[in-house]
């Protein structure tokens, strides 16, 4: 990572910044871009333009007012990131948590992995061009969005997942309306083939562009769909597995090529095996509670525990340490996949030219709320 | 009258640069897409640039480094201008309000004509924020344009 | 109105449990587990505890799975560790001095423990720790380094050569806490703006709720 203003410029050389505001959707994420003509030499990402200092706020609020807090980092796969906290809570006060809970946990779970991966597939046409995409995409993540409201009540953002078990119990018709959804929405998605796949301006766009490696990839920390799109078939839900996923019977799907079009691929597969999970919990759904006892005010015990989760975009995972004795968390350290991604982004992005550069940076699908927490 | 006409011409077709900075940037797109469809709608382009735009549509939290470039952006567009402050962040801020590092409210610095409460607020409550917008133009409400 | 909820929401929850619910499992556990103090007299707290925790204790249905790595990495590294344990089944921890991070994170990676999960940095009363979270795919097993170093001067050497994903992780923990790390190619601050002044995540420094 250079600091580009260090850098003397050639007599060639222009340097370029895509600022903070700027169409793409992803929000204020600013580039600095340093160009020969249309061959891009060096980027840097400049971050912090939406830093809310979540980490610092943690140590001012008690363990359940912090749970709305967390939703608010990768606020397009909102569950997800309830979920590390609660299960780090657990952790550490050995709260067991009821088997229904835990399916309705993993149901949830994969029904906001297919909304997350439904708006990368609306953004990913955005930015290339396809603004047709781009409605159909909001268009079916509205189905899922129905259903995970008719749960949580939210739409957008929920802390539904609370330490113990998850908030609500699943109301009357859920089961019914899930199952009807879901079996609709296969349909939909040949559409997707004619957009994507048999269009020769999506498919030359995306094809050997920011090629990376398996080795590479692992020692830059990047996870998630980047790094099964390498080659490397790692998956947090299968290597360390945590709730109920070793009872679940999913593939891995994994491209070799290491492009932005096995990224793409990856997380169109990943759609279809979320489908099949959330088919399979729902066949077995036991009866039960829904939400183990915890004591009003939580205060776990001195310690410190490290959980993961695989989140949409990768691996998140939450450092938390408590002292025995406050009802604040003492220190609380999240690890989110897209600060994670976005400080390898460089390495295979550079030396291209610079309608690449947007194509690349829309394939690796990075939320800001998670990069700057 | 041809105050009328002009109140008239500049309420139908209000084009936003819509400068969405955290999740309430999600639900303006889905306020923008298929099922709610706020934008064609209601004669609003969405527009990139802030030199063609002439209504702000302030979606998220605001944090001190990013508060300049607000500003700037503000200064960038032509009058007459209107702005749309759009969930809590932007309101007060937020769940965030004794952060170091955010500001909290954007009409700390540039002038706000419309609040738009929620935390993110449902697209249904945007478009309504945007009708109460052209129904304050159209009564001639808005103080710095009388 | 989410800030609301939270703080109603302890009047409405069930009875509480009472507090002895954790200690009907076998007695043992309470005294043998390694605990934390932050704030107070930590150096003595170290020589009291007892280095491991028994292991052979499944407390749920699931299978509890052990740390088979738990004991090569005790030995590949018997000098340098000055306390270690296991925690919650099966993440070790090791604490080392910050002057030997290099060392021992060269010992990890011939164990073929090659991705840096994230670097933390921690305040406690009079030390500052930074620690390490170190994942292997082919072992699938997870050790967290613990290094401690001290508060008024908090130097420690960058891991970058190592693992590249280091870089960005020590920019953050620079910029939030202020440990310095030598050897970093380019550590200036990334989240907070240039001309911010001080550390935000230390204790001193307080969150102030700004007038309206």
């Amino acid at each position: 990572m250079v600091q580009i203003s260090e850098i003397p410029t050639g007599p060639n050389e222009m340097i370029l910044n895509l600022g903070p505001q700027h169409p793409s959707t992803h929000g204020v994420c600013r580039l600095v871009l340093r160009t020969d003509g249309e061959k891009v030499l060096n980027i840097e990402p400049v971050i912090g333009y939406l830093h809310r200092g979540i980490e610092k706020l943690a140590e001012n609020r008690t363990y359940i007012q912090f749970l709305p807090l967390t939703d608010r980092l990768d606020y397009v796969a909102a569950m997800g990131n309830n979920m590390p906290y609660a299960m780090a809570i657990e952790d550490l006060m050995e709260i067991e948590v009821p088997e229904r809970a835990e399916y309705i946990r993993v149901i949830m779970l994969e029904l906001q992995r297919l909304a997350s991966h439904l708006l990368f597939v609306a953004t990913f046409g955005a930015d290339l061009g396809a603004w047709t995409v781009l409605m159909y995409g909001f268009r079916e993540r509205e189905r899922i969005l129905d259903l995970l409201e008719m749960v949580s009540g939210g739409r957008l953002l929920y802390s539904y997942i609370y330490p113990g078990g998850v908030r609500y119990d699943l109301p009357e018709g859920f089961v019914e309306k899930c199952r009807k959804t879901l079996k609709e929405l296969p349909k939909y998605f040949e559409d997707y083939n004619d957009y994507f796949y048999s269009n020769e301006i999506f498919l030359k766009r995306c094809e050997g562009v920011g090629v990376l490696k398996a080795e590479d990839a692992i020692n830059l920390g990047i996870t998630g769909p980047i790094l099964r799109a390498c080659g490397a078939p790692h998956d947090l839900r299968k290597d360390d597995p945590y709730s109920i996923y070793d009872q679940l019977d999913f593939k891995v799907i994994t491209e070799k090529e290491g492009d932005t079009l096995a990224r793409f691929n990856v997380r169109m597969g990943e759609i279809y095996e979320s489908i099949n999970i959330v088919n399979q919990a729902l066949d077995s759904l036991p009866e039960g509670d829904f939400r183990a006892k915890v004591p009003k005010v939580l205060k776990p015990p001195p310690g410190a525990v490290y959980s993961r989760t695989e989140a949409p975009r990768g691996e998140l995972s939450i450092y938390l340490l408590s002292d025995g004795e406050s009802k604040n968390p003492y220190r609380l350290k999240i690890r989110s996949p897209s600060f994670c991604n976005l400080s390898a982004f460089p390495f295979f992005a550079e030396g291209d030219i610079l309608a690449n550069v947007v194509a690349n940076f829309a394939g690796i699908d990075i939320v800001l709320g998670d990069v700057d927490r | 009258m041809d105050r009328l006409l002009l109140r008239w011409a500049r309420r139908k077709a209000l084009w936003p640069m819509t400068f969405g900075l955290a999740c309430c940037a999600i639900e303006m797109m889905a306020a923008g897409a298929s099922r709610f469809d706020l934008f064609e709608r209601f004669g609003m382009l969405f527009r990139a640039s802030p030199r063609q735009s002439d209504l702000m549509i302030v979606a998220g939290t605001v944090t001190d480094k990013m508060a300049p470039n607000v500003k700037r952006l503000y200064d960038q567009m032509p009058e007459p201008k209107y702005v749309i402050a759009m969930g809590e962040c932007a309101i007060c801020g937020g769940p965030f309000y004794d952060s170091y590092s955010v500001l909290d409210g954007v009409d700390k610095i540039i002038p706000v004509d419309i609040y738009v409460p929620g935390c993110p607020p449902r697209p249904e409550t945007l478009i309504y924020g945007v009708l109460k917008l052209r129904e304050r133009i159209k009564n001639n409400d808005i103080e710095r344009y009388k | 109105m989410a800030e609301e909820e939270p703080v109603e929401k302890p009047e409405e929850k069930p009875a509480e449990k009472p507090v002895e619910q954790p200690e009907e499992k076998p007695v043992e556990k309470p005294v043998e587990k390694p605990v934390e103090r932050p704030v107070e007299e930590p150096e003595e707290k170290i020589e009291e505890r007892p280095v491991e925790k028994p292991e052979e204790e499944p407390k749920k249905e699931r299978p509890v799975i052990k740390s088979k790595v738990f004991d090569e990495i005790k030995e590949a590294l018997k000098d340098k560790i000055v306390d270690s344990w296991i925690m919650s089944e099966r993440r070790p921890f090791i604490i080392i001095k910050g002057e030997d991070i290099l060392k021992v994170a060269k010992t990890l990676v011939g164990m073929e423990f090659d991705h840096l999960s994230a670097i933390s940095g921690v305040e406690y009363g009079d030390r500052m720790e930074c620690a390490y979270h170190i994942w292997s795919y082919s072992k699938r097993e997870l050790v967290t380094v613990k290094a401690v170093i001290s508060k008024d001067n908090p130097k420690i050497d960058s891991l970058t050569p190592i693992w590249k994903s280091a870089d960005w992780h020590e920019r953050e923990t620079y910029d939030l806490m202020g440990i310095v790390f030598e050897g970093h190619p380019d550590l200036r601050r990334i989240l907070l703006s240039d001309d911010f002044k001080g550390h935000p995540l230390r204790k001193d420094f307080e969150l102030t709720e700004k007038p309206w």
